[in-house]
């Protein structure tokens, strides 16, 4: 085939025309996001655990251990908690193809956003908010002194945790922009405020040295010298969110394993 | 057993090898334009990928000139040098990079030509390239360098003194916060109290910095020494036996790594 200049007129009625059939057919089948792939006949298939699922079981067998081991409880406190299960989450995960609120199914504006298929209910917001539930569901068994009890500990380690990864970009940022020990104080205090209410996946960072979270530079600018600044600026900044990472890792792995405590 | 992913195209990726085809840059037809949006392809070079990693090479030269002054800013930020003592740093570290690059000049010609795709020259190359990669991932100014065999002539004792404590205070703050993160980790997997979580802490960092440690085993440190310590833990950090049983299982992960660490 002859390279053709793609200027001429046959040339933009045909790609006219391609963005217009394109644009007109959808590639889901019957309003349906996934397209399921056809197994051989005899073959075994195992279908994909939903993440959500897996990641929300895991944060109820972390948040009940913590629960049992912060406060006294009684064993009717004890069977109420252990009555919160599975069965509660899957009530609560959202069922069938994600919402497509307010967007376009077909048409250019569907060209432009085309994006890979979602399986149902893997919507970190949602599960931030099954979370939440789920944490007030099983406070909701303990008496006020108890919830107390539970609520500074979940903070304690949520402190625990903002403050060593402040620490862990801290030394990171010290590889690239040499600070000096009071420098290093300061900026611990600022990122771990700023982490606070964030959880990040840091092994992208501690793997590579090549990026750091999307820190607002007022955060760190009264800390940094003028080239350290720009070095600051010129750095790459990506911020890997730990629930998406987790989620997104969990489709290709192998289901977490289930852990009483 | 065989795992089926849900698979959606994006329509822009559908219609890309229509629009190449229409721009007169591949046959409408071709098996292998079809080929090359049906799978991931690696047509990086394995010089590329391993020793610029994604960089181009001037990026690559820019950050190793950075990096030599970087090592110098850390001297000066801690020590008054004077002039001949900069000028015989700058001199050593401008060997260094010399040194270097002769080496990266050698490695990137044996290996010209070859791409990431071709498996069995990645393997035959791995020795050839693993040592510079080695050197890249460490940094070149580390204790076999010039730079650093020439600080240890040129500052007095005095000088000499300084740089190295601040320098092992800047290697126990990365210390600490390898083994912060490592329990703050630690608690997504096994429900810690705040005293188990401070008493975990303070046997690891009971424990002294390992002599050398490659960049990509910063991560695996703190479990590394979670399991060197596995018994001070069972007798003093307070976890049952289900907590602990779940920490053994973990430290699965990282057994036989030990060897990596020099202590």
């Amino acid at each position: 085939m002859q390279p053709t200049s793609p200027c001429q007129p046959r040339n933009l009625l045909l790609f006219g025309l391609m963005l217009l059939l394109s644009s007109c057919f959808d590639s889901s089948v019957h309003g349906q996001d996934v397209l399921p792939l056809q197994a051989p006949e005899g073959m075994k298939v195992q279908q994909p655990k939903d993440p959500a699922l897996m990641y929300l079981k895991r944060h109820l067998n972390l948040r009940r251990g913590l629960i049992k081991r912060v406060c006294e409880l009684s064993e009717v406190d004890v069977k109420n908690l252990d009555s919160v299960g599975e069965d509660w989450i899957k009530l609560e995960l959202p069922k069938g193809a994600p919402k497509q609120d307010g967007v376009l199914k077909q048409g250019l504006p569907f060209f432009f956003r085309g994006a890979p298929g979602q399986i149902a209910g893997n919507d970190p917001v949602k599960i931030r908010k099954i979370q939440s539930l789920l944490d007030k569901k099983l406070t909701d068994y303990l008496s006020q002194e108890q919830r107390e009890q539970v609520q500074t500990a979940i903070e304690e380690s949520e402190r625990f945790e903002c403050e060593a990864n402040a620490q862990v970009l801290v030394s990171l940022m010290d590889k690239r922009f040499i600070l000096t020990a009071d420098q290093r104080e300061s900026l611990e205090l600022k990122i771990a405020s700023w982490l606070k209410g964030k959880s990040l996946y840091m092994e992208h960072y501690t793997l590579q040295n090549n990026y750091l979270p999307d820190i607002p530079a007022s955060v760190v600018e009264n800390v940094l010298t003028s080239d350290q600044r720009m070095r600051f600026k010129a750095i790459n900044k990506i911020t890997f969110d730990r629930l998406g990472t987790e989620l997104q890792m969990l489709q290709h792995q192998q289901p977490l394993a289930e852990q009483d405590y | 057993m065989i795992y089926l992913a849900p698979v959606r195209l994006s329509l822009p990726t559908q219609i890309a090898p229509l629009i190449l085809a229409w721009l007169g840059l591949a046959s409408m037809t071709s098996p292998t334009l079809l080929a090359q949006f049906a799978q991931p392809v690696q047509k990086q070079g394995i010089f590329q990928q391993y020793i610029l990693q994604q960089k181009t090479e001037k990026a690559f030269r820019e950050d190793v000139t950075a990096r030599s002054l970087d090592f110098i800013e850390r001297v000066k930020q801690v020590c008054q040098l004077d002039l001949t003592q900069l000028e015989k740093l700058q001199l050593a570290a401008e060997g260094d990079v010399v040194r270097f690059y002769r080496e990266y000049e050698r490695v990137k010609s044996e290996v010209k030509g070859f791409t990431m795709n071709d498996a069995q020259a990645r393997q035959r190359l791995w020795p050839i390239v693993s040592p510079l990669y080695m050197r890249v991932q460490q940094g070149i100014f580390d204790d076999s360098s010039l730079c650093h065999s020439v600080l240890k002539t040129t500052l007095n004792a005095s000088q000499l003194e300084q740089f190295q404590t601040a320098e092992a205070k800047r290697l126990n703050y990365a210390f600490t916060a390898s083994c912060k993160t490592t329990i703050a980790d630690l608690s997504r997997e096994i429900p810690l109290t705040g005293e188990q979580r401070e008493k975990l802490l303070s046997i690891m960092l009971s424990f002294a910095r390992p002599k050398k440690l490659h960049p990509q085993m910063e991560n695996m440190l703190g479990m590394i020494i979670l399991g060197k310590s596995i018994e001070r833990i069972e007798v003093e950090s307070g976890l049952d036996k289900k907590q602990l049983d779940h920490l053994v299982a973990l430290l699965g992960r990282v057994r036989g790594m030990e060897g990596n660490f020099e202590w």
